[in-house]
This record gives C-alpha cells, sequence and structure tokens, in this order.
C-alpha cells in the first residue's frame, strides 16, 4: 500500500540563540493510503506543527516531507495550494467557516475554485451536505445561525467537498458536545472505509483518539508511543479507562 | 494622569499603526491653518488697503457710474454745512514691468491743498521722504513710492521708472520714498503718489477725479452731512460712510472667506474620518486584549477614557506636526488664493508675505484635536461596549451584518425624495429649493452605498472569478468599513465632478455667449490684460482705433468698452456702430419680441440692448424705458431687444453705442478694438504690422479668434483653478482612505484568510480578493460620484446660480471631467488597495490561523 503522507527526520525550531524552542524533533512517519491516523499529546507537545508541515502551511526546519507522492519543498507556494485544493481536506477546532457567507457559499467555494460551475456546483454542494447530515433549511443561513455541531458538520462538508485523498482534523471535537464529538468522529470515519480516504486526527481527546487505525503519542515535539487502533490493542496501563468508555458508547 | 501615561506608552508601542493617524491630522491641520493663515493676511491686507485710501475721512464721494468725475465738485462738497475738511483723490491704473509685470495703482492727491494733507496725514506725516517739496510739485513726472516697492523695482530716489498708462508708456522719477504704512499701504502697497495735477496728465483725464474723502465737523452728525451731500451733488454722484463702504467690501471678501473656510474644515472632517477609520482599526486589533482587561474587571468608562486619553496625545503629535507645515503651505496658497479671491471680488488683493498668528493657528490647533477626539470617541465607545463573551469566543471575527427594516426603510425614503426633489428642480427655478435638493442628493448618495455594494457583489464576482467573488461577497455581507471608504471616494469624486462640470459649463456658456459678437479675425488690447487679475480691464486711448484703420490689410476696426455703473449696478457693454451693424464683427441675436430694426435704433443711440440676466432681475420690458446713472446724469432708453448673458456684472449688463457712452461717461478710452481684415490678408502679417507701428507706444496684445476664446475659457478656468488643489486632495484622501479601510478589513478576516490558505487558496488569490474588493468600492463610489456630482452641479447651475449671482447659466455635462475624475478615483482606489493586498497575500497562513 502507497503512503499519502511520508515525513523524514522532521524538526522544527522557532527563534534563534537563547530563545530558540524546539517544536519537532525527528519525526519519521509514514501514512498508508486509507489509514485513519490519530495523533494524540498534550497541549504543546507540537501535533498542530505536524499537520501545518503535511498540509504545506509551514515549512520545517529539517527533514524531507511528501504528500501524495510530492516532496513539499520543492514545491512552489502556489503549487501547494494547488495540492491542498486538490488532495486534502482540512477541519478545525473552532469549525473556521467563514461568517459571512452562507452555508451552502461555504462549501461550494472550493468548488468552484475547482472550475466547476452552475449546476455542478449546486448539485455537489447539496449533495455533500445532505451526506453530512445538513438540512436544507439551513443551507442560506450564516454560520453564526447554527449551533456548534452543525457548523462543524457544515465544515466538514467543506472538507469532503472536494474529494480529498487526505483529510486533515485539527482537534474537531475540541468544541463540541460528547454526542456532536461522536458524531463528527463517526462521518470521518464513515469517510474513510466508504470513500477509502486517508485521514489524520490531531486530538487530546483519548476516547477520539480510539476512532484511529493508529495512533501515534506524541510529547516535547517527539513521537513517544506508535500503536495500532486503541480498540484493538492490548491494554495500555494509562488507557485503560479509554477502552472502557469506547466499550460503553 | 493613569490614562495619559498609558496612552503613552501605547503611542511608543504601537508608533508604526498610529503614524497614519498621526500624519493624517497633521496633513489636515496643514490644510486649515495654512487656508485660515492666508485668509487672515488676505482680508488685514484688504482692510488695510481700504483704510489707507479712506485716510481719516467720514465719508466718501465717489462715481456711481465708478470712473472720474468733474473736480470742481469738490467746491460743492466744501461749501456743504458740517464738512470740515474735504480732499479730492485720483485713482487710476498703470503698469509696471520689470521682469515681472506689476500693476500698480497711480493716487493723485492734491500736495498744495492743506485739507488734502490733513486728512492723508498719515502718509504726508514721514520725515525725509521728501528731500525737495518744491522740486516734487515743480516736475509734474514726480512721484512717491512707498519703499516695498522701489525695492521690488530696484528703483532709488531720482531715478526714473517707465509706467504704462492708457495714453501710452511714460516716464516718472522718484523723488522720496514712503515707509509702508498710511496710504502706501493700500493695494497691498503696489502703489505710486503723485500730485494731482500729474496724476491728472498721465492718467489722461484733465479736470476729473476719482472720489472725495469728507471729515465731518461732528461725528454724531455723519448722516446730516451725509443727507446734505446728497441734496447738493448731482445724482450721478454717490455718498457713502467709508464704515459702510468698508463693511460692504468686507461683507463681500467674508462670503469669499467662508467659502475657502469650507474647505478647510472639509479638509479637517475627511482627517477626522481617516483618523476614525484608522483608531477603529487599531482598536479592533485589540479587542480581545480589551475584553480580557473588562473580564479582570477594568470598566468600560475607564477604558474609553484610556482610549480617547491616547487619541489625544495622537492629536497632539499631528498638531505638532501640522502647524509648521501649516505655515509653509500658507505662503504656498496665497497667491493662487489672492488671484481667486480678486477675480470673485473684482478688487486687487495683494498676496503678502503670511506671518504666523496666534488665533489661526490656535484655530487649527483647536480643531485638530477636536477632530482626533471625535474620532477616537465613537469607536472607544463601540469598542469598550463590545460583549465580553463574545469577544473573548469568537476574537476579532464579525458576522454578517444583516439590514434593518427602519434602515431600509429611511434609505428608501431619502433615495426618493431625492429623486422627486431633481424632478421639480427641473420644472422650478427657486433658491431654497435648491440648497435642500442638493442636501438630499448628497444624502442619497450616502444612503445608495450600501446596497449598491450588495448589488455589484454578484457580477463583480462572477466577472473577476471565484476567488475574487468570496471578497466581494463577504465585503457586501460587512460592509461598513467598505461603505466608509466607497462614501469617502464618491464624496471626493462627486466634489470634483461638481466643481468640474460647473467650471466647465461656466467656461462653455460663457465662452459660447461672449464669442457671439466677437467674430472679428483680431482683437487688441493692452498687453496688460494678460497678467490681470480681477478690478478694471487695462484700457487703450481711442486713438488707437483711427491708426489701425490705416495698418494695411485692416479692412474696419470696431472698439469696445466695458464698465460697471452703480445704482443700481449694471454692467455697460459699450460698442461701435460698425459692430451692430457689419456681420463680419459677429452676432447680436435678440429674444423674439425684440423692436423692428432693433440693432439700428441702438447703433444710432436711440435705443440700448439688455441681456436675459438684467431683464430678469429688473422685469424690465421691450421697448420700456431703461434707466442708467452716469457721470452726465440719468441716461434713459427704451429697451431694443433681449440679448444673452454679457458676464460683465451678476445684475446683468445694458449694451448701447460707444457713441452714447463717450458722451454720458466722458471717457474716450476702450477696452478693445475688434478687426476685420481685407480678404485675403494674413492675420500674422497684420499682426506684425500693429506691434510695430502701435506697439511702440504701449504695450499691445493682439490675438486672433481663437486665442481671444482661449483667453476667455482660461480666466474661467482660473477662477476654479483651486479645483486643482480639490483634486489632489480627493487623491491623496481616497490612497488613504481606501487603504485603511482594507487594512482594517483584512485585520478582522485575518482568521478566515489563514482558513482559506488552508483550504487552497493561493497568496494570489487572496491578493486577487482584495483587490476585488477594492474595484467593488471603487466602481459604487465613481459610479454613485457621477450621477451625484451631475446631480449637485445641475441644481447648482440652473437653482442656486441664478439666485446668487443672477447669472443664468445652461447646463452643460461635461464627460471628461467625469471622466478624469472617475478614472483618477478608480486608481486610486485600486492603488490604495496595492499595499494591503500584497501584506494579505504574505501572510503567514499558520499565524494567520492562530490569529485570534
Amino acid at each position: 500500500m502507497s503512503a499519502v503522507v511520508v515525513l523524514e527526520g522532521i524538526s522544527k525550531t522557532y527563534g534563534a540563540g537563547s530563545a530558540q524552542v524546539t517544536a519537532l524533533s525527528g519525526i519519521t512517519l509514514s501514512v498508508p493510503e486509507g489509514e485513519f491516523l490519530s495523533v494524540m499529546g498534550p497541549s504543546g507537545c507540537g501535533k498542530s506543527t505536524v499537520l501545518n508541515l503535511i498540509a504545506g502551511l509551514d515549512d520545517p526546519t529539517g527533514g524531507r516531507i511528501v504528500v501524495a507522492g510530492q516532496d513539499l519543498a520543492r514545491l512552489s507556494e502556489r503549487a501547494r495550494s494547488d495540492l491542498r485544493l486538490r488532495y486534502l481536506g482540512f477541519i478545525f477546532q473552532s469549525f473556521n467557516l467563514l461568517p459571512r457567507l452562507t452555508v451552502e457559499r461555504n462549501v461550494a467555494w472550493r468548488l468552484e475554485r475547482l472550475g466547476l460551475r452552475g449546476r455542478a456546483v449546486r448539485d455537489r454542494t447539496a449533495a455533500v451536505l445532505e451526506q453530512v447530515g445538513v438540512s436544507a433549511s439551513a443551507w442560506r443561513r450564516y454560520p453564526s445561525e447554527l449551533s456548534g455541531g452543525e457548523q462543524q458538520r457544515v465544515a466538514a462538508a467543506r472538507a469532503l467537498a472536494t474529494e480529498p485523498r487526505l483529510l486533515l482534523a485539527d482537534e474537531p471535537t475540541g468544541n463540541l458536545d460528547s454526542a456532536n464529538g461522536r458524531m463528527i468522529l463517526d462521518l470521518l470515519r464513515r469517510l474513510n472505509v466508504d470513500r477509502h480516504t486517508s485521514v489524520i486526527v490531531v486530538t487530546h481527546d483519548a476516547f477520539a483518539a480510539t476512532y484511529g487505525h493508529r495512533t501515534i503519542e506524541m510529547k516535547d515535539g517527539r513521537i513517544v508511543r506508535d500503536i495500532g487502533s486503541l480498540a484493538d490493542s492490548e491494554p495500555v496501563p494509562q488507557l485503560g479507562r479509554v477502552r472502557e468508555l469506547h466499550a460503553e458508547h | 494622569m493613569q490614562p495619559l501615561r498609558l496612552g503613552l506608552a501605547r503611542l511608543r508601542l504601537e508608533l508604526p499603526q498610529l503614524a497614519m493617524a498621526i500624519a493624517v491630522i497633521a496633513l489636515g491641520v496643514a490644510l486649515a491653518a495654512g487656508v485660515l493663515l492666508a485668509n487672515r493676511a488676505l482680508r488685514d491686507r484688504f482692510d488695510e488697503s481700504v483704510d489707507a485710501l479712506a485716510g481719516a475721512a467720514d465719508l466718501q464721494v465717489s462715481a456711481v457710474s465708478g470712473g472720474t468725475f468733474d473736480e470742481a465738485t469738490l467746491d460743492l462738497v466744501r461749501a456743504t454745512s458740517g464738512v470740515k475738511l474735504a480732499a479730492p483723490l485720483l485713482v487710476g491704473t498703470t503698469f509696471i514691468r520689470d521682469g515681472a509685470v506689476l500693476r500698480v495703482r497711480l493716487i493723485g492727491v492734491d500736495m498744495l491743498d492743506d485739507e488734502s494733507i490733513r486728512v492723508y496725514r498719515r502718509a504726508q506725516d514721514q520725515p525725509g521722504s521728501l528731500q525737495d517739496p518744491l522740486e516734487f510739485l515743480n516736475q509734474p513726472d514726480s512721484v512717491l513710492a512707498p519703499r516695498s516697492l522701489a525695492e521690488r523695482v530696484h528703483a532709488q530716489r531720482d531715478d526714473r521708472i517707465d509706467i504704462e498708462t492708457p495714453l501710452g508708456r511714460q516716464a516718472v522719477t522718484v523723488r522720496g520714498i514712503l515707509d509702508d504704512s498710511g496710504v502706501a499701504r493700500a493695494a497691498g502697497g503696489n502703489l505710486l503718489v503723485m500730485d494731482m495735477y500729474g496724476a491728472q496728465t498721465v492718467l489722461g483725464v484733465a479736470g476729473l477725479i476719482s472720489q472725495i474723502d469728507v471729515v465731518v465737523a461732528q461725528r454724531a452728525a455723519i448722516d446730516e452731512v451725509r443727507e446734505a451731500l446728497r441734496a447738493v451733488l448731482p445724482s450721478h454722484l454717490a455718498v457713502a460712510r467709508v464704515a459702510d463702504r468698508k463693511a460692504d467690501l468686507a461683507r463681500t471678501a467674508a462670503a469669499f472667506q467662508a467659502m475657502l473656510n469650507v474647505i478647510a474644515t472639509m479638509g479637517l472632517v475627511l482627517a477626522a474620518l481617516i483618523t476614525a477609520n484608522r483608531l477603529s482599526t487599531i482598536y479592533q486589533a485589540r479587542l480581545w486584549e480589551m475584553g480580557v482587561l473588562r473580564a479582570l474587571g477594568t470598566r468600560p468608562g475607564t477604558l474609553v477614557r484610556s482610549l480617547v486619553a491616547e487619541s489625544a496625545l495622537i492629536s497632539i503629535v499631528g498638531v505638532l506636526i501640522g502647524l509648521p507645515l501649516g505655515i509653509g503651505f500658507a505662503q504656498l496658497v496665497v497667491q493662487p488664493v489672492a488671484d481667486t479671491m480678486s477675480l470673485n471680488l473684482q478688487q486687487v488683493v495683494a498676496a503678502p508675505w503670511v506671518a504666523p498668528r496666534l488665533l489661526p493657528l490656535l484655530a487649527a490647533a483647536g480643531a485638530g484635536i477636536l477632530s482626533g477626539f471625535l474620532a477616537a470617541l465613537i469607536p472607544a465607545l463601540r469598542a469598550s461596549r463590545s460583549s465580553i463573551v463574545r469577544v473573548l469566543a469568537t476574537g476579532r471575527s464579525r458576522d454578517a451584518w444583516p439590514e434593518g427594516r427602519v434602515k431600509r426603510s429611511v434609505r428608501v425614503l431619502v433615495i426618493a425624495s431625492a429623486l422627486a426633489l431633481l424632478a421639480l428642480q427641473m420644472l422650478v427655478e427657486a433658491g431654497p429649493l435648491a440648497g435642500v435638493t442638493m442636501v438630499f442628493v448628497a444624502a442619497a448618495g450616502a444612503c445608495a452605498v450600501e446596497p449598491a455594494l450588495r448589488l455589484v457583489s454578484g457580477p463583480l464576482g462572477a466577472l473577476l472569478g471565484s476567488a475574487a467573488r468570496i471578497g466581494v461577497e463577504d465585503q457586501s455581507r460587512l460592509p461598513s468599513r467598505a461603505v466608509g471608504a466607497a462614501t469617502v471616494l464618491m464624496a471626493g469624486v462627486a466634489i470634483v465632478i461638481w466643481i468640474g462640470s460647473m467650471s466647465r459649463s461656466f467656461e462653455s456658456y460663457v465662452v459660447q455667449k461672449l464669442m457671439l459678437d466677437r467674430q472679428a479675425d483680431l482683437v487688441v488690447d493692452s498687453a496688460f490684460n494678460e497678467i490681470q487679475v480681477g478690478g478694471d480691464d487695462a484700457r487703450l486711448a481711442a486713438e488707437i482705433v483711427a491708426r489701425l484703420r490705416a495698418v494695411p490689410g485692416v479692412r474696419e476696426v470696431g472698439a469696445g468698452v466695458n464698465a460697471v455703473t452703480l445704482r443700481p449696478e449694471t454692467g455697460i457693454v459699450a460698442v461701435d456702430p460698425v459692430r451692430f451693424r457689419d456681420a463680419a464683427f459677429g452676432q447680436w441675436p435678440l429674444d423674439d419680441g425684440a423692436l423692428p430694426d432693433a440693432l439700428a435704433r441702438v447703433s444710432r443711440g436711440e435705443a440700448v440692448l439688455a441681456d436675459a440676466t438684467l431683464v430678469a432681475q429688473r422685469k424690465l420690458k421691450v421697448g420700456a424705458p431703461v434707466s442708467l446713472t452716469t457721470p452726465s446724469g440719468v441716461l434713459e432708453r427704451p429697451l431694443a431687444g433681449v440679448t444673452p448673458t454679457k458676464f460683465r456684472s451678476p445684475a446683468g449688463d445694458v449694451m448701447l453705442s460707444r457713441d452714447l457712452y463717450q458722451e454720458y461717461w466722458r471717457d474716450g478710452s476702450i477696452s478693445q478694438a475688434f478687426v476685420v481684415l481685407e480678404p485675403g490678408a494674413s492675420a500674422a502679417a497684420v499682426t506684425a504690422a500693429i506691434q510695430a507701428t502701435l506697439g511702440q507706444q504701449q504695450r499691445l496684445r493682439v490675438m486672433t479668434r481663437a486665442e481671444l476664446e482661449e483667453w476667455y475659457a482660461g480666466g474661467v478656468r482660473k477662477a476654479f483653478s483651486f479645483l486643482d488643489v480639490l483634486a489632489v486632495l480627493t487623491v491623496v484622501v481616497v490612497v488613504i482612505g481606501t487603504g485603511d479601510a482594507l487594512a482594517a478589513n483584512i485585520l478582522e478576516r485575518t482568521s478566515e484568510i489563514g482558513t482559506m490558505r488552508a483550504l487552497g487558496l493561493s497568496p494570489r488569490d487572496v491578493a486577487t480578493q482584495i483587490l476585488a474588493q477594492a474595484s467593488a468600492i471603487a466602481l459604487v463610489g465613481t459610479a454613485l460620484a457621477i450621477g451625484i456630482g451631475y446631480a449637485l452641479s445641475f441644481v447648482f447651475v440652473t437653482g442656486l446660480i441664478p439666485n446668487l449671482t443672477g447669472w443664468r447659466l445652461g447646463f452643460q455635462a461635461t464627460y471628461g471631467v467625469a471622466a478624469g475624475a472617475a478614472s483618477v478615483g478608480l486608481l486610486a482606489c485600486i492603488g490604495g488597495a496595492l499595499l494591503p493586498a500584497a501584506r494579505a497575500a504574505r501572510m503567514s497562513p499558520v499565524q494567520a490561523l492562530r490569529y485570534e
């Protein structure tokens, strides 16, 4: 199975001299196509930095990143933008919907950037909104008129509209209650299973991490543990309670 | 003191961000200070000039028709009961060419007359100014020159200088230097004082004087003496209180200067608007911080005080920079303002060096600080009142801005009212209605900005592509900043179109109407008309007509003279009879209802013509008599017909035969001579011949018909030259306003830009969005500006000008000005967006995503 993401010896530092901070150090990781990867760890461990590097939003200080077969270091800013538009989807903790565009337009604009027009955009937008469970009555509303769960579903629809090969989710359940959080995680899993879309979810929520085929745990900018799906793996002492929670759900 | 300390700390920390606000306030203060200082200096010089010529007089006798009157009148005045002193004065216009050309007043004072000396004591009471009074009086070419003029023309005592008079070039000798006080302050010091006889000789007006200044025996009895003088003097002479005359002139000057003050105020208002926008942006960036402070217990009032204190510091810094700039700016604008003032007041106003004065500087400084305070108050109140929970939860991002029903209704009402008033204005010519219509038109423009932004967002987005569409859609849903920028653009461009269109309407109408009866091949007048601004035109002696006829290639010559008579004020256009008879000199189109053979009657001196303005103002009827006050008494002739407006006087003009004018005004000088050439004669050859012969005696200007037309047009353009200043001001304001509005917008959308970058928009797409937003602002601003500018211009030209000046101009839409102003506005708007667009494109997506 080919890897959709390859990270080789990635390091990332900020600042210089005595003020230098190491955000990532020696990260090596490969994400096969179709894998659902959870990246866990406490705040400030470098999870989001990894996601930003994979998306080409930031450059590593050292190492090499290959996404969808393309070495990001060799891509221009424009080519990276194009890569994100065509191959990646992004879901954020705070939903990050454009507040002054309607639900429909929040989803449709990426399709238009792909060159789709008119009916094709409308049909695709409607289909993806229906797929994530946003009722038609909400399509003409603005994000501020929706609940958090609805907003995250719209954000998911926006990410899915372009049928990305890789979906990046940064704390997607961080601002949701447990029911809505689970709904979003179920959606991601369904997408992963049905469409074979690779998913990388960054979370500090152990329960959310159980949705992945594989979970890596980070601490102080390093990968400290790389294990199979928490749901299938042998009990890990500190995660024992999580497995129980999962079973309860 | 704490808010001030906090403000000072902020100023140090955020100086780059606040620099724009400081610069804008400094520019506003500089503009205000410059205009106020120049205004004050010119006004003082104007008053000084009037004071200086009036001397210690209480009353002034002058010809109602302007010009001169018989010096024998002096005996009548002196014999009148209550008159203590009476001094004759002759005032004429001459020119000195010394590198540049100077317009110089020639003042004739009776040096042998004890009463004159006592009236003009201030001018004479200067020991050492005259070394040998007898020599001065014995030599009729003697002049006294103010020190400033003598230095300017590099003349010393006993030096001879050439002056140009209606009789040609003449030499006078400087026998004394006057300190710059007393009479020497008149006409800005550009004058020469001669003995009365010498002045009469040089000006060719033997036995004539311009005014008699009267000192009454008892101040309390001024009115009685005035009435007594009126009773004994002929009707063509006016007796006015000097104080009233000064007040009249001051009122005229004040109206013009008020207009300049309005321009300065506009500058300050624009500065306040831009500063408000800038501060609003800065406070928006601090919203989260303020939310935290409020969550930690800081009261809204404390926040407002701190922000206002900060703005006070910004204003003070702006004022400190702006005041010296204003003093420098005053030196730059004083000459154009003096020229415009001279044209508008028909009085020569000298442009002095502008000394810094406390009151205008204090006024500009106070206005600058006040505008900074007002600019800060609203954003500060808004920022301090934002919901703490919302600010902390959502950061700086703002939701869509739905339009309420009340707001929409008000909008519709204002726009509908403006349209209805405009329609009414087309039917009714009424000054007050025109004023109200202009206010509504301007308000309707402001009201239309927001819906127009929504309207254009769809088509513009479709036209410019999907990335641009996101930008314009987004802007149309939260248009507060875009509305501000578009309104500034609209106001600026509309003002330029309004004034430009008015100027071109004026120019085109004036030139078209004036040239109707000026179709001769060449026109000859004094070369000093080229530099002349305001006041009477430079005259030529009538003998020149006969000499022109003798030049080879000349078929016919027809002269004309322009004057203004008072009581009631009427412009006089007196032309040689041949110009009424010979179509080669031009046409005299008359309105329907003119008397049969009207032009023949006028050429014979049996009737007169009146222009449309005079007929409308005095409600004259064809066939009915028209009365004119002349130096020889009342002239009454029937009205033979009505011509288009001639623009000599705002009160309206009368056209008559020059023979009649010469008879009644006892004035043989001419303003212009029109020359019709023999068939096949070369205009260039005849011009050269005229200059070679007649030009030896006095400086002549010979123009072709096209050059004359351009000269008239240039005169009108000069009167509206401040339009250029306004245009530059508009460009600066639009660049700053648009740039700031978009920068503020970008600041609010930082996180959204990060999101879009993460979802696949390239830096170029982001820049395209910002430029698309600027395009929407530019499109809406300029489109509305064209409509509003034309509407204001139409109402002003057809409604207000007739009421204010009496002139009835036809409105002429001028597409060149509109296209130019709109293009400049569009470019300025897009130009203002370039920097914010580049910054937004360079923004790191990771940092943008973190920005809350």
